[in-house]
């Protein structure tokens, strides 16, 4: 029994090729019922995501399996163009070793991001579901969450917010703990603001105030963020109910100093404030940091701690390279001692 | 005393617990670690028996000289520890309060402080629960104190932006700062209801153990200052955390110094 993978990923084609590889959920299903009478492939997992289409597929002879893949995925998307450059066709043991980098986040685009993981259960589960799998692939596919969450547990690839949103949540977290009851300010209506704004929605937080120097913006973004705008002048007079400030004003000036805030906290009753300044210049004076119960982070600190958290996720790479190596021996051996007719049982169990 | 190599085996399971705590560091959270978890349960079952044989050796509590006092309070640091750490999910705890309670029984095993009691002391169970209750508190507030250590290494990493791996570990600090006071509110509960059986029990002896009257009461006190103080919010966080770690070095510090010139508080 051989195993294969073809397909093609952020790494070997641009998007305007990988949009016509695309299997979309609906597609997913009529997909798997022709893979399941494709000639050649035992068995067969589509995994399709906005980076990467790939198909990992079983069969008696490597060469014919990947045949049988490839004129599939082109017959499927009635492409009469080749895209050889494009598409990558590897056999074992690089197809084991690629699924085991795959799961890890490894291969993706932000190195160790673990939203792969998921998307890549979700798949095998269909292809379970469709009865397109069978022993081999089955164990390969549980080997490699296995691996995945082995090399979450004993490296930090998948450790630290490497953007500066998340890197703003993370913080967020860490000050307040749960979220849900905390409200957000956001002023000046900048992309990076709005990209932290809605990074801390999907955490939870309670409510998001925007105030901008023109107020139809400031309503706007409100709206898009389902929160509610004030006027920038009134804006100092919201910031006694509020947990955490985005500041991205484009002003020459401060506009929050040590001494607005030193007695902001008197009224906050010493509740944690959270400063977030994206604005260049600054809009908040350094030194608000000094004040008890005030953490403040500028653009450079976050991108600083996004910066770190990559390099130290890249410096574990090779750790996750010998686990990875280790884990593709044992299946290799697995596989070895496979019974030739278990592929056999399966075919006749999917005639049945 | 036939205690002792039991509570040396618990000590062993205290400082192994420890050690695997630090091990993890670089693995999942420790409340997700049964092992570490089993550790320090088995150390204290061991513990408890051997309190529970020195309690039926003397016939009461064992809380009768320096020896046992220490062992009482490391066991109710370590149930403490068990049961807030469970209870409130703070991961993490384990390698901060485990040094303490291996430093405070290593100390307690001190050749010399497992000596013979008073032969005064009544046998009663008010006297038994004044005792206890305050001693329990005593634990409580240790907690308390290694609680505040966390939050200040914590709000130290979100003040200077130099997030270590130990930033990821520990809880958030407002998280923090709740069982900070949570502790400190449980620990004045059990030593006013410790105070007040000591009142039922021997009003006598506050007359006669002024020194020992007088600092419980200056204790009572400083606990109950950090409390109005963060209930009117003008001590929260990082000043809860130094009064709570200052607190605690106050007590460890004159706890043994006081038992020993009180009269009526000789263990």
């Amino acid at each position: 029994m051989h195993i294969v993978v073809v397909g093609l990923s952020h790494q070997s084609a641009p998007i305007e090729v990988r949009e016509q590889f695309a299997f979309t959920p609906g597609m997913v299903d009529e997909a798997m019922a022709l893979l399941r009478v494709e000639p050649g492939l035992d068995e067969g997992v589509i995994v399709s995501t906005c980076n990467r289409v790939e198909i990992y597929g079983a069969g008696a002879g490597a060469g014919d399996v990947i045949r049988a893949i490839d004129d599939f995925l082109h017959r499927f998307h009635e492409l009469e163009s080749r895209f050889e450059k494009e598409i990558y066709r590897f056999e074992e043991p690089r197809s084991v070793e690629h699924l085991f980098r795959v799961v890890s986040g490894l291969d993706s685009m932000v190195l160790g991001e673990t939203e792969i993981l998921g998307q890549v259960k979700k798949a095998y589960d269909q292809a379970l579901s469709s009865k397109t799998t069978g022993k081999a692939l089955n164990q390969l596919f549980q080997r490699a969450f296995q691996v995945a969450k082995k090399i979450r547990s004993q490296t930090v690839i998948t450790r630290g917010s490497v953007s500066v949103a998340s890197v703003a949540v993370e913080l967020a977290q860490k000050i307040f703990g749960d979220l849900g009851a905390s409200q957000v300010m956001v002023l000046g209506a900048g992309d990076t603001s709005e990209k932290a704004a809605r990074a801390l929605l999907s955490r939870g937080v309670r409510s998001v105030l925007v105030a901008n120097r023109t107020y139809e913006r400031a309503a706007a973004l409100a709206a898009e963020l389902g929160g509610r705008a004030v006027q920038f002048e009134n804006f100092g007079g919201e910031l006694a109910g509020v947990d955490i400030v985005i500041s991205s004003i484009a002003a020459p000036h401060l506009i929050l100093t040590r001494q607005s805030i030193g007695a902001l906290m008197t009224a906050r009753q010493n509740r944690p404030l959270f400063l977030i300044d994206l604005g260049v210049p600054r809009n908040i004076e350094p030194a608000v940091n000094e004040v008890d119960n005030v953490y403040l982070y500028n653009v450079d600190d976050l991108q600083g701690i996004a910066d770190n958290n990559m390099r130290a996720r890249r410096e574990d790479v090779a750790r996750c390279d010998e686990l990875i190596a280790a884990n593709v021996a044992k299946f290799e051996e697995w596989l070895r001692r496979m019974p030739p007719d278990a592929a056999r049982d399966f075919q006749q169990n999917r005639s049945i | 005393m036939n205690e002792h190599p039991l509570i040396l085996a618990a000590l062993a399971l205290y400082v192994g617990a420890f050690l695997y705590a630090l091990f993890l560091l670089q693995g999942r959270p420790l409340w997700g670690s049964w092992g570490h978890r089993a550790l320090v349960s088995v150390g204290w079952l061991v513990h408890t028996y051997a309190l529970y044989l020195r309690a039926g050796q003397i016939h009461r509590c064992p809380i009768t000289n320096p020896f046992e006092t220490m062992m009482f309070i490391t066991w109710a640091l370590v149930l403490c520890y068990l049961v807030f750490g469970m209870t409130w999910r703070v991961s993490f705890l384990g390698p901060f309060a485990l040094p303490l309670v291996i430093a405070l029984c290593m100390f307690g095993l001190f050749p010399g402080l497992d000596h013979g009691r008073p032969e005064e002391l009544k046998r009663s169970v008010s006297l038994s629960m004044h005792a206890t209750l305050s001693l329990l508190a005593y634990g409580v507030w240790a907690l308390a104190g290694v609680t505040g250590a966390m939050y200040l290494l914590q709000e130290r990493q979100l003040k200077t932006h130099r997030l270590r791996g130990l930033f990821l570990r520990l809880p958030a600090i407002e998280q923090l700062d709740r069982i900070n006071f949570r502790l400190l509110l449980v620990g004045f509960v059990l030593l006013s209801a410790g105070m007040a059986l000591g009142v039922v029990v021997g009003l006598e002896f506050l007359k006669k153990d002024v020194l020992k009257t007088a600092w419980t009461l200056l204790l009572w006190a400083v606990y109950g200052g950090l409390l109005a103080g963060h209930m009117t919010h003008r001590l929260r966080g990082r000043k809860t955390a130094w009064g709570s770690i200052a607190a605690l070095l106050f007590l460890m510090a004159t706890f043994g110094l006081v038992n020993m010139v009180s009269s009526a508080h000789r263990f």
